[in-house]
């Protein structure tokens, strides 16, 4: 059962590792982002702070996905 | 307050033998009513009771509306009711898909209506505890994130609920990181709420364990996903819930991904079929999506109790990643 599960344990735990890494990433570069001049309003600022998380989790999702997808074609090919 | 301990127990308590005796007499119901569906993973397919689910949901409420006379605190008052309207909404989501199935896309939608009470009755912080950032300010993100959530929860949990005492095991594991984490947090309040579920849950899974007796139908499957939803965002436990949920999320993202977009289960092409003894194997048509039990079979076919055991490794080693990131946050004095 182990050989089973050994992989997707493997692809969980990479992937909580970039989690963890975005998380980390989000706490030090973007939540202390500020803008003065350019934007005007704090409601602005945030905005600008959401997106640039949501990207970086939709590119975490994407990493997430393509990993899986090559790993299964390829075990799925040498069958 | 020593009062509303007392009736925090009588009302987990309530919640665990409503749900386990209930659930005998509505077996013996559905069967005689025909409310059955085939179970396709075992040898002669034999009819299960269907719908079990309506079993779980009543019970908690019996348990949380036993529980509410005896709250004196408003914001817990609140809270009560947001995850007694939710759980209501979500499960007459489900219990119309049961009954007529839904398109993928109309159930979806439907869903996001769950997190109308906890928007409504204002029953959520807008901040996320981050590690290493500590709180993460979102007032005006929050709200958007909190339909957005109990429609991901509560799909998930849905497209998991595919074998055998499943999604009540790894729904369990998922909520005993929540309680965790409401207790470290000092929620205590909150902490009942999850109990309630859990005792439901605990109860009903003597029923859905291999070989199952009873199904949850999407009333079941929907309302667990949505309470996980729920309670993530009043027990302040979004980042740890959302980690001990990965393997909930591997297994929609990908089907998600494969299908390229919602599809009802009916019009997917099967991603594992039966062979002549009676186990599984991956389905080797392009277009069936890969899901977790893909994963599993990759290394040759396995019988239905085994997958139970891989699924069941997978979300305790999540349930353990999220602790972990719990333990983190700690570290930093972020909890």
């Amino acid at each position: 059962m182990l050989n089973r599960v050994k992989i997707v344990l493997i692809i969980i735990f990479l992937n909580w590792m970039m989690l963890i890494l975005l998380f980390y990433i989000v706490s030090s570069m973007i939540v202390p982002l500020e803008i003065h001049g350019e934007l005007p309003s704090a409601f602005l600022t945030g905005l600008l702070k959401v997106l640039i998380a949501v990207f970086l989790f939709t590119l975490w999702l994407y990493i997430w996905n393509l990993s899986v997808k090559t790993y299964f074609m390829k075990k799925c090919l040498k069958q | 307050m020593m009062i509303l301990y007392i009736a925090s127990i009588l009302a987990i308590l309530l919640s665990f033998i409503s749900t386990y005796i209930s659930l005998r007499y509505y077996i013996k119901f559905a069967i005689l009513h025909g409310i059955t569906g085939k179970d396709i993973h075992k040898p002669n397919q034999p009819d299960v009771a269907e719908m079990g689910g309506i079993c779980i949901v009543v019970s908690i409420i019996v348990g949380l509306v036993f529980l509410f006379p005896f709250i004196q605190e408003n914001n817990f008052k609140v809270k009560v009711l947001s995850v007694i309207l939710t759980l209501i909404i979500i499960a007459i989501v489900g219990f119309i898909d049961d009954l007529k199935t839904l398109s993928a896309f109309k159930k979806t939608v439907l869903t996001f209506f769950g997190g109308i009470p906890l928007l409504f009755l204002k029953a959520y912080y807008p901040y996320i505890k981050l590690p290493f950032a500590g709180f993460a300010r979102l007032h005006y993100v929050y709200p958007f994130l909190i339909p957005l959530a109990i429609a991901v929860t509560s799909n998930a949990v849905n497209m998991m609920d595919v074998f055998n005492g499943v999604m009540p095991l790894t729904s369990l594991i998922v909520l005993t990181c929540i309680a965790l984490t409401a207790i470290i947090n000092g929620h205590f309040n909150e902490l009942i709420i999850c109990l309630v579920v859990m005792a439901s849950l605990i109860a009903y899974l003597p029923y859905n364990k291999y070989p199952a007796k009873v199904f949850p139908g999407d009333i079941g499957s929907l309302s667990v996903g949505a309470l996980i939803g729920v309670l993530s965002i009043i027990c302040k436990a979004e980042v740890v819930a959302f980690i001990a949920f990965m393997p909930f999320i591997l297994n929609g993202f990908h089907t998600l991904m494969s299908i390229h977009g919602l599809r009802e289960r009916a019009e997917i092409i099967r991603p594992t079929i039966i062979n002549e003894e009676y186990k599984l194997e991956i389905n080797k048509n392009p277009e069936a999506p890969i899901v977790l039990a893909s994963l599993f079979l990759i290394n040759g076919p396995a019988d239905e109790k085994t997958l139970i055991k891989c699924y069941i490794v997978i979300a305790l080693f999540s349930a353990l990643l999220a602790l972990l990131t719990m333990y983190l946050m700690y570290m930093v004095g972020m909890c």
